[in-house]
Parts: C-alpha cells; sequence; structure tokens
C-alpha cells in the first residue's frame, strides 16, 4: 500500500536555472568591455601658482623667491638661475636641492621653449622640495 | 513498480529572454555613451615628468583645457578662441565665489612651444586664477 501522498513528493523536485544564455550576455560583455578600453597612461598634476611680470604696488615680501628661467639658445634649452647655468634636468635638480627652500622659487617660461621644458622646470623645483612654485610667463 | 509519475520529473525553469533583451539594450546604450565620452578627450601626449598623483578633487570645480600641439585650445573636445575660453573661466571664477575653490588643470601638449600656455597663463591671471595644474603623464619608472 502506498500512503505517501502525491503533494509530498512534489518537494523533491530540484529547480534548474538555465544559466547558458546569462553566460553567453556575460561573457559578452566582458568582450566588449576589454576591445572598447582604451589604456591610458595614469595622469599627474604640478601645481604651481599663477604670477605675472608685472610690477604692482603690493607689499614687497619678506623673503625675495629664487628666480629660474627656461630659455633657449643655439644648443637646446637652457636652465638659468643668475650666472648660474644648466641645460639637463637632473643637473637642474641637483641644482636646485643646495638652494633654500623657505622662500619659495619663480619659474619663468619663456615663449620659446617647448611644454617639457617648462614642466620639467617646475617638476624639479617640486621634487627638490619646493613648495611655493610660482609660474610666470616670459617673452 | 513505479511509483512517479511523470509530472513529478518536471523542471521549475524561468524565463530569461526579457532579461537578456534589456541586457543587450543596456549594452547598446552604454556603447554609444562611450563613443561620446572618448570624444570628449583630446589626444594630447602630455609631458612625461614626475608629478604627484591626482588626488580627488571631486568637490572642487573644475575645469579641464586642452592645449594641442598646434596651439589650439580645446574644451570638452572643442575647439574654443583664448578670448572665449577667458570669458569661460571668468565664469567659472564668479560662480565658484573664489578662485581656490576652481581647479584649472592644463593638458598641454609637451611637443608644443610655451607660447599658448604662457598666453592662457597670462590670462589666467588678469581674471583672478592663482594657481593652476600641469597635467603629466606619470612615468612608470
Amino acid at each position: 500500500m502506498n500512503f505517501t501522498r502525491r503533494s509530498k513528493a512534489r518537494r523533491y523536485v530540484i529547480p534548474r536555472l538555465p544559466l547558458v544564455a546569462f553566460i553567453d550576455v556575460v561573457l559578452f560583455l566582458l568582450l566588449y568591455f576589454v576591445v572598447a578600453t582604451s589604456v591610458n597612461p595614469p595622469e599627474g598634476e604640478l601645481g604651481s601658482a599663477l604670477r605675472t611680470d608685472s610690477k604692482g604696488g603690493g607689499q614687497a615680501a619678506a623673503l625675495t623667491p629664487q628666480i629660474l628661467n627656461v630659455e633657449s639658445n643655439a644648443s637646446g634649452v637652457v636652465f638659468r638661475m643668475g650666472d648660474r647655468v644648466v641645460t639637463s634636468p637632473d643637473g637642474l635638480l641637483a641644482l636646485l636641492q643646495q638652494l633654500p627652500k623657505e622662500a619659495g622659487i619663480v619659474v619663468r617660461v619663456s615663449s620659446r621653449v617647448p611644454v617639457d621644458a617648462a614642466a620639467a622646470a617646475v617638476s624639479a623645483g617640486r621634487q627638490a622640495g619646493f613648495v611655493k612654485i610660482s609660474y610666470v610667463p616670459g617673452s | 513498480m513505479n511509483m512517479h509519475s511523470p509530472e513529478h520529473t518536471k523542471e521549475a525553469g524561468f524565463d530569461l529572454t526579457p532579461m537578456i533583451d534589456v541586457v543587450l539594450l543596456l549594452i547598446i546604450f552604454f556603447a554609444f555613451t562611450a563613443q561620446f565620452n572618448k570624444s570628449l578627450a583630446t589626444p594630447v601626449e602630455l609631458p612625461k615628468q614626475k608629478a604627484d598623483a591626482r588626488p580627488d578633487t571631486s568637490s572642487k570645480q573644475s575645469i579641464v583645457i586642452d592645449i594641442t600641439r598646434e596651439g589650439t585650445f580645446r574644451v570638452a573636445g572643442r575647439d574654443v578662441p583664448l578670448d572665449v575660453l577667458t570669458q569661460m573661466v571668468a565664469a567659472d571664477v564668479h560662480r565658484a565665489g573664489d578662485s581656490a575653490n576652481l581647479e584649472v588643470i592644463v593638458r598641454a601638449d609637451r611637443r608644443g612651444t610655451a607660447a599658448p600656455l604662457n598666453a592662457l597663463a597670462s590670462e589666467l591671471t588678469r581674471v583672478g586664477v592663482k594657481t593652476w595644474k600641469l597635467a603629466t603623464e606619470v612615468n612608470a619608472s
């Protein structure tokens, strides 16, 4: 005699999800994003203050910042501080590391030099430990 | 003696067809959006210098100015003359209340001359911008 009720037998039905289509879509999405993603190099920032060469009527600062000129001559880009001239970013970094940092530094960039040289000057100032860096557009 | 009737072995299933339809619709939407966003970024070769990592300044209002190798100013993928760009930045400074609340990021092509960079710096100073940030490509080394 079968005493088992039919309704109890239904408990043992295992539900199955047809996941094949879902996996297809997920793989398609993955493929799309892999193909569509452009690998951009990470970007950094060189922050600096902006100043002009105009003589304002403001009060003179207690500490006069050192002026770094970024210029070009026949041999290429040169970095000049007073009478000291260096031609490489490494030499510039070595020069800036010897200077006092409290007064800050003014980077005056000639319009004839490439942007890379301007960025190299600001970057060298940052690496040398200057906190106050001002960018001044030159002639 | 077979105690199971054929109706007990019937599998339960969900119909995934509407979900797949929606997912495909989403793919098409994002494909179009991605193309649109890509066109906003002007490809420029940034200076390869050591720099600070870009901080999270989402609370600040910011404007990104691209300068191409030829010296053209571009904002959000569109060429903008310098005088118009100056007006845009002046309006942003006015909206921000203080120039300290406005972040100006300049993405200049490293192969171009600094002349447009200097012209931009002069104009930004004139409208009250006190600081800016030069974008660089962070060296892998």
